[in-house]
């Protein structure tokens, strides 16, 4: 996720253009290992194993390493191991840039403290973003208002990287007093309170995530992608229940719906995040 | 293999869903888009095996599985829904179903509940 926030930062400001930003993420692509491959080359789970966390992952909202380490097929010194093996996406992703000959290593602290001047961000927050934790950064996109939809965003975000996109990342959200879009989709979850959670069309995002859930290369907006990307939304919405559920009562989720015009969120309290989904953005809605 | 109803009120879902049925070899005989339109097809056709969508407008999979029951003690079904949904399952269980699957499809999980429902239908 570091290297798409920063790599779009810097095309941005011409630090870098897109298709230098194109080649690096595409070639970084193919250098990284994932987690499941290296623990399974080091002997620690078997392939079957790995091949069942990724099933189990795509169901439920948690990380290959936890879910390795609750089956007990793993421990959080090995998890750690591997971690490491694995490397920081941040410092590959600088590496990339230096061998790229597109920047200077010590230029890299000058766009590190641009971003984070103009984002209003402390050091700290920058130690998060190069951390590449999803589970850290997305809270940063956040505006203070929105604290309550935190987990319902995070569940979300990180739905969409395991299920359609890992390569997802999250833009600046900000607090709406309505969302009045044309495309879109939408579901009503009632318990203690009723939210009802949304997707917007905005520049082609909900298209890649229907086509990859509806297995299905759309190639123009119509009422089947809007039905994939409703199903997709009431599966996250079902992670969303089930973390609530643990904690409080059971969310029970109303039959979603979705609108090729006149779509409409209401609600006392709005947030509003883009996401960009194989590269195309999309907004995430969640209301109250 | 068997022969499948599938009722989900998502075109998407019951396309996903023929599809991962059809590559295991087993064949689809009928789609319903709610619950009042399975029931009736189940009453037309005779599946093995129905596989029954919980979250569906107008009549829900909960009420379809008790029509579906109260017309077919021996009808075998496979609820079809998202996480989180326990009370809901419960209730399921209570009315008979015979096994669930957990959206967002993953095609071995589907494979697999239809062979464990097609086995007890065998005993
Ligand atoms: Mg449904």
């Amino acid at each position: 996720m570091v290297e798409y926030i920063l790599g779009n930062y810097m095309v941005s400001t011409g630090k870098i253009s897109q298709k230098q930003l194109d080649n690096i993420l595409d070639k970084q692509d193919q250098v990284r290992v994932k987690l499941g491959l290296i623990a399974v080359s080091e002997g620690m789970i078997t392939q079957e194993q790995a091949e069942e966390i990724n099933r189990l992952q795509s169901t439920c909202d948690k990380r290959f390493g936890d879910i390795a380490i609750e089956k007990g097929y793993m421990t959080q010194v090995q998890l750690e191991k591997i971690l490491k093996m694995q490397g920081n996406a941040y410092l590959i992703f600088v590496q990339s840039l230096v061998d790229a000959e597109v920047l200077k290593a010590e230029e890299m602290e000058n766009v590190i403290d641009s971003f984070r001047k103009e984002n209003g961000y402390g050091l700290s927050d920058m130690e998060i973003i190069k951390s590449d934790d999803v589970e850290k950064i997305v809270p940063l996109f956040l505006p203070t208002e929105a604290e309550e939809f935190e987990e319902a965003i995070g569940i979300a975000v990180r739905a969409i990287i395991r299920c359609i996109d890992r390569h997802t990342y999250p833009g600046k959200a900000e607090m709406v007093t309505e969302v009045l879009e044309d495309q879109m989709v939408s579901q009503k979850l009632e318990g203690k309170t009723v939210k009802t959670t949304g997707f917007v069309e905005a520049e082609g995002g909900m298209l890649e995530l229907a086509s990859v859930y509806g297995r299905e290369a759309f190639e123009g907006m119509n009422e089947d992608v809007l039905d994939a990307g409703a199903e997709f939304l009431n599966c996250i919405n079902g992670m969303y229940s089930a973390t609530i559920s643990a904690k409080e009562s059971e969310l029970e989720l109303m039959p979603p719906e979705y609108f090729m015009a006149g779509g409409k969120i209401t609600g006392n309290k709005i947030c509003r995040i883009p996401l960009w989904v194989k590269n195309k953005k999309l907004y995430f809605v969640v209301a109250e | 293999m068997a022969k499948i109803l599938i009722v989900d009120d998502s075109k998407t879902s019951r396309k996903i869903l023929r599809g991962i049925l059809e590559g295991a070899g087993h064949s689809v005989i009928g789609e319903g888009s709610n619950g009042e339109e399975g029931f009736l097809k189940y009453k037309e056709l005779h599946p093995d095996v129905v596989t029954l969508d919980i979250t569906m407008p107008t009549m829900d999979g909960i009420e379809a599985l008790q029509l579906l029951k109260k017309e077919d003690e021996n009808a075998k079904v496979i609820m079809i829904t998202a996480l989180g949904q326990k009370e809901k399952m419960i209730q399921a269980i209570k009315y008979g179903a015979s096994e669930f699957i957990t959206k967002p499809f993953e095609d071995d999980d589907v494979i697999n509940a239809v062979q464990k429902v097609m086995e007890e239908k065998k005993v």
